[in-house]
């Protein structure tokens, strides 16, 4: 369909709308979700199973955290290195912290709640390490978070002496319960994620987060507390990060140093991020993008294992994957100007 | 090299040691061949897998690029293919030395095959490979897990028993290959004749084996 000056205004509004939806982003990526597990389950009928719908809720439910904490810094204007980092020194000093309550028979529940609130405190710590250097110091966030991201992968080192950090099968077995495909630790992060969902779209704080990306001077002016904003954004990101670690304890029954650091897990972040439409210059986001784009990450990392693909392929398919959503964005932005 | 410093390596090391001054390590060949041949046992292989009624297996890896890893997989790969012709081994899953990364890994391929063993290249993959098959519940009951290297958690899940534990670990000699790269570094810089290389055999650690035993193999962090 195409517009022309011979047809009457209502068709040129429909063929607008309908150009719209197709280019865009979500909408993109949410047609490519369904083909990709339409997909893998032709190729494997297994694939269709409550069950590897429950493992394909746990992994998004892995990434989703951290992708949520990147949005927010992104849309802000900045950009979180350190969050995989983070997840890997929450998930061993909260691992250290727990253990004793572990090995003396502590309710699982109250064990799990206090490395929680253990893994959000240290994140909140990175967090605030980073927010530190970006707004005390002028550092740009790249180097600021840089320079967390070493500290704590180091530090996780330090701490955990290269060697798992606790053992608690029952963190294990609780990770796996639930309802049908949903276990509770999944619905846990998923009702955190509606509310991140919530703030970023719907209250000032999340409006105040894409003046200043769109325009830190303009918001500055407008009265936005710029400094403090940026502050609560990176403390959050750090806070979620920490809590991905406590994701990663829960699943595996023991904190790891190499949790979140060695597979890159802020790149991944990131990625979900950028292929969720977000500009990587501010103010540009969607929390739906988002949780697209780190669905579509997940579904194809596990859908070509799950197929019994090489791994040597599975990075190369992943990045042709990030290469397709840059070039879509770049096709809309071109697009927006013919039109 | 060129400004003559002596160069000790243990363990993992690159394709390229010629000018390494001595290198001990576990014999990984010997290792991998240990683990196919345990893991078989485990998976009771004579009776419960057959021409008709092949067993899948599962191989997780943490580098694709790290000399250990690369050389018990072959030996692995090789021993099953000699031995075991009713194994089936599906490709590799990399878990980049994360345990959480295996675990998912491995969840895919109990999902997607009638898995009937694990083999865990090395600690953080059997972490991972126990832990998928414990949260698989059911599904992963009749699953085996052989792993490598002797890890805290591992020996302990070995000696639990239950859903998702090791039936046997393969394990290097961490402290006699210490002991050794210091007595080589000494007698070097002496200037006495070290070997270039020396590899030591491994052991097999069973759930029977005996906690004297699993102690002297089980490694302990720095």
């Amino acid at each position: 369909m195409s517009t022309s000056v011979d047809v009457s205004g209502s068709e040129v509004t429909t063929d607008r709308r309908l150009r719209r939806v197709v280019t865009n982003q979500q909408f993109v990526l949410f047609v490519v979700l369904i083909a990709l597990i339409l997909f893998f389950a032709s190729r494997n009928s297994l694939f269709f199973r409550v069950g590897e719908f429950s493992n394909l809720f746990t992994d998004f439910s892995g990434l989703v955290l951290i992708a949520l904490a990147e949005t927010y810094v992104i849309v802000a204007g900045g950009i979180d290195l350190a969050v995989g980092s983070t997840a890997a020194v929450s998930g061993v000093v909260a691992a250290g912290w727990i253990q004793p309550l572990v090995n003396h028979g502590v309710n699982q529940a109250v064990v799990l709640l206090v490395g929680t609130l253990a893994c959000a405190f240290i994140g909140a710590l990175a967090g605030g390490l980073s927010a530190l250097l970006i707004t005390a110091f002028d550092l740009v966030p790249f180097v600021a978070t840089l320079v967390t991201y070493s500290v704590g992968a180091g530090l996780a080192l330090v701490i955990s002496h290269g060697a798992p950090v606790g053992y608690n099968p029952g963190a294990i077995y609780w990770s796996a319960s639930g309802i049908g495909m949903i276990t509770w630790l999944v619905a846990i992060v998923l009702v955190l994620a509606v509310v991140l969902g919530v703030v970023l779209h719907l209250t000032v704080y999340g409006r105040y987060n894409f003046a200043i990306g769109s325009n830190e001077f303009a918001a500055r002016a407008a009265g936005i507390a710029v400094r403090r904003h940026l502050i609560s954004v990176y403390v959050l990101a750090g806070v979620l990060a920490g809590l991905t670690g406590m994701f990663f304890y829960i699943r595996s029954g023991s904190g790891a140093a190499t949790t979140g650091v060695t597979n890159s897990a802020n790149l991944v972040a990131i990625a979900a991020v950028v292929i969720g439409g977000a500009s990587l210059t501010g103010g540009v986001g969607r929390w739906a993008g988002t949780m697209l784009g780190a669905a579509v990450l997940t579904v194809v990392s596990d859908g070509l294992i799950f197929i019994n693909v090489p791994p040597t392929w599975i990075q190369v398919v992943v990045g042709a994957l990030i290469a397709v959503a840059a070039l879509l964005q770049s096709f809309r932005r071109r697009s927006r100007r013919v039109t | 090299m060129r400004s003559h410093i002596k160069v000790f390596n243990v363990d993992s090391g690159s394709s390229y040691q010629r000018n390494i001054t001595s290198w001990v390590t576990g014999n990984n060949t010997q290792g991998g061949k240990a683990a196919a041949d345990a893991l078989a046992t485990a998976m009771n292989y004579t009776k419960d897998c057959t021409a008709a009624k092949k067993c899948d297996v599962a191989i997780g890896v943490s580098s694709l690029t790290t000399s250990t890893d690369a050389a018990r997989v072959a030996a692995f790969k090789a021993e099953v293919t000699a031995k075991y012709p009713n194994i089936t081994m599906l490709n590799d899953v990399v878990s980049q030395s994360q345990p959480s990364v295996a675990q998912s890994a491995f969840a895919q391929d109990i999902s997607a095959h009638n898995l009937a063993g694990i083999f865990a290249v090395d600690g953080t993959d059997a972490e991972g490979a126990t832990a998928a098959v414990k949260a698989a519940g059911s599904a992963g009951a009749s699953i085996k897990i052989v792993g490598y290297d002797g890890y805290a958690n591992n020996i302990a899940s070995m000696v639990a028993g239950g859903l998702g534990s090791l039936s046997a670990i393969i394990s290097q000699q961490p402290t006699l290959e210490g002991m050794l790269i210091i007595k080589y570094a000494v007698a070097a810089l002496q200037g006495k004749k070290v070997p270039h290389l020396q590899t030591l055999p491994n052991i097999t650690l069973l759930p029977s084996t005996p906690a004297s035993v699993l102690a002297k193999y089980q490694y302990v962090a720095s």
